[in-house]
């Protein structure tokens, strides 16, 4: 009996001191509480006037064959890197921009980076003002090989046009022998038993590929910079896909250049130090390899090809994104009307073709 | 790490608004008390010239709301500290009047671990030797109130408001960039 009765006096004696040690607290909600009521009403405002985005997969369709293309006639806000909404307008076949490819005097085939990424349309270089009509054909997370498809199937709409073809560094040459991008179902490009090089198609469908074996990352980019054997595949896949491209467009009456893009955003360079911190490959890494190795592809079949590093700098990308800012966007708009014109008069003869001046 | 994230164009629009308004309101309190109706009129007006402004160009906010930013940083670490603090003075305190929280370790070659007594089968999960209610029906609050009455630990219930603040000040840890970032495009 005497033991319970202490045991309870001393339950009430420690509930009270906790209960007391409670009121301690209150100079720290005096600090917190009007911080988080003003954070409150900034959050509410934004909210209020932030445009409702759309998630990715509701930017892009399934695609027979392709895997995936944009939305046809959509007027949405996608959402960059850093969750910064931009204006997206498609045409009636899903490809960003006013024009149409049979008024265009250019076509550039890519990436997300012929989608213009991060960009509201009016800043998109499809789309600013210029001497040239240019349409791209482009989404996110394309690979060469999604541009080749789609070359072929506009093949008929390229007689007499320019055709520039976006390569970009960062994930466009590990992505081609990828069959997936991430759980979607992506053509690529294979070499057969019998060493032929060959694009397969036959898997892409509309449902889930759950085997997720693609890397995507900076490894796989210094990789392909490095001397490994995936430098060595990815570079030969290209050549094949570049050559075929190439005769789609010669078959087509078109003229083709090819166009390196290089990652210069500050948010890629800081990735890329980190990884080549931690890479093995650190000492073989070279990050001129990819334009040396396309020059000499293009330059084998006899395609100019110009490398966007030598007119782009940091402050043509985003901030916190990988891609292009508006004058990112403006100066390859103006690389695209200088190649234009100079492509306009006849070549000259015993003229270097394979890296083009602009 | 280094911070990979940006404030968006409507965070700073947003922040804008809200400085501008917050000043305006203050502004247009004291000019009304001492300077009449008139002045109330000229500060809103150059309230609603700032707003314009801040947002025709979000990046004015920029640099305010970095030191906005650096400001909840710090109030958070303070309430933090604080709220933590708190709760280790109520835990000693508990411990020195009387709870059945042993603080002392034991004396060796005693050891520490502490026989559980048999339990009702229904009790196997039970991390204590007292009987609780079990089941998926059975919420955190009922569980914890049978085991502090049982127990005779009842204080414990003057750690949930802090340990509830301290969860809310936490908040979310702001992203940080690794060499492992996809390039995803």
């Amino acid at each position: 009996m005497r033991k319970t009765i202490l045991d309870l006096s001393r339950m009430i004696l420690a509930t009270f001191a906790g209960l007391a040690g409670l009121a301690l607290a209150i100079p720290a909600l005096l600090i917190i509480v009007p911080v988080w009521l003003v954070e409150g009403l900034i959050e509410r405002v934004r909210t209020w006037i932030e445009p409702e985005p759309v998630a990715w997969e509701d930017l892009i369709e399934f695609t027979p064959e392709i895997g995936w293309k944009p939305r046809a006639n959509m007027t949405a806000h996608a959402l960059d890197f850093n969750q910064e909404p931009y204006l997206v307008t498609t045409d009636s076949s899903g490809w960003r921009g006013k024009g149409t490819v049979s008024d265009a005097q250019v076509v550039a085939f890519g990436d997300s980076y012929a989608f213009g990424c991060g960009v509201d349309d009016d800043a998109f270089f499809a789309d600013l003002p210029g001497e040239v009509r240019i349409k791209a054909i482009g989404s996110p997370a394309y690979s060469l090989v999604h541009s080749l498809l789609w070359m072929r199937r506009l093949a008929p709409q390229l007689s007499g046009k320019l055709v520039i073809w976006f390569v970009y560094h960062g994930n466009d040459l590990a992505d081609n022998v990828h069959p997936a991008f991430n759980e979607y179902r992506s053509p690529f490009a294979r070499r057969s038993d019998a060493g032929e090089w060959e694009i397969v198609s036959d898997h892409v469908d509309a449902s889930r590929w759950t085997i997720n074996e693609r890397e995507g990352g900076m490894q796989a980019f210094i990789e392909i910079c490095s001397d490994t054997p995936q430098r060595r595949m990815a570079f030969e896949a290209c050549d094949f896909l570049i050559r075929q491209g190439r005769d789609v467009c010669r078959d087509a009456g078109a003229r083709l250049v090819v166009m390196s893009i290089p990652d210069l955003s500050p948010l890629a360079r800081l990735a890329l130090a980190r990884a080549l911190g931690e890479s093995e490959l650190a000492e073989s890494f070279d990050e001129d390899v990819p334009d040396r190795e396309l020059a000499g592809i293009c330059a084998r079949a006899g395609i100019p090809f110009v490398a966007l590093r030598d007119h782009l700098d940091s402050d043509d990308y985003l901030v916190r994104d990988f891609h292009w800012s508006p004058r990112g966007h403006r100066k390859v708009a103006n690389v695209i009307q200088d190649l234009c014109r100079q492509a306009g008069s006849p070549p000259e003869e015993g003229r270097d073709r394979s890296r083009m001046a602009v | 790490m280094q911070s990979f994230r940006a404030p968006t164009r409507s965070a700073l629009r947003s922040f804008w608004l809200v400085l501008s308004a917050t000043v305006a309101l203050i502004g247009a309190a004291a000019l009304g008390w001492s300077l009449g109706l008139p002045a109330v009129v000229w500060d809103l007006a150059l309230f609603g010239l700032l707003a314009v402004v801040g947002w025709r160009t979000p990046g004015l906010a920029t640099r305010p709301y970095r030191a906005w930013e650096r400001l909840v940083r710090k109030a958070r670490r303070a309430t933090r500290l604080w709220l933590t603090g708190v709760v280790f003075l109520i835990v000693t305190i508990v411990g020195r009047l009387g709870g059945r929280l042993s603080l002392a370790g034991p004396t060796p070659p005693a050891s520490a671990w502490v026989p559980k007594k048999r339990l009702p089968d229904r009790s196997y999960g039970a991390d204590s030797d007292v009987v609780q209610a079990s089941g998926p029906e059975i919420g955190w609050a009922r569980r914890l109130a049978t085991w502090s009455w049982r127990s005779g630990n009842v204080w414990v219930w003057s750690l949930i408001p802090l340990l509830a603040l301290l969860k809310r000040v936490e908040g979310e840890s702001r992203g940080s960039l690794g060499g492992n970032v996809y390039t995803l495009y």
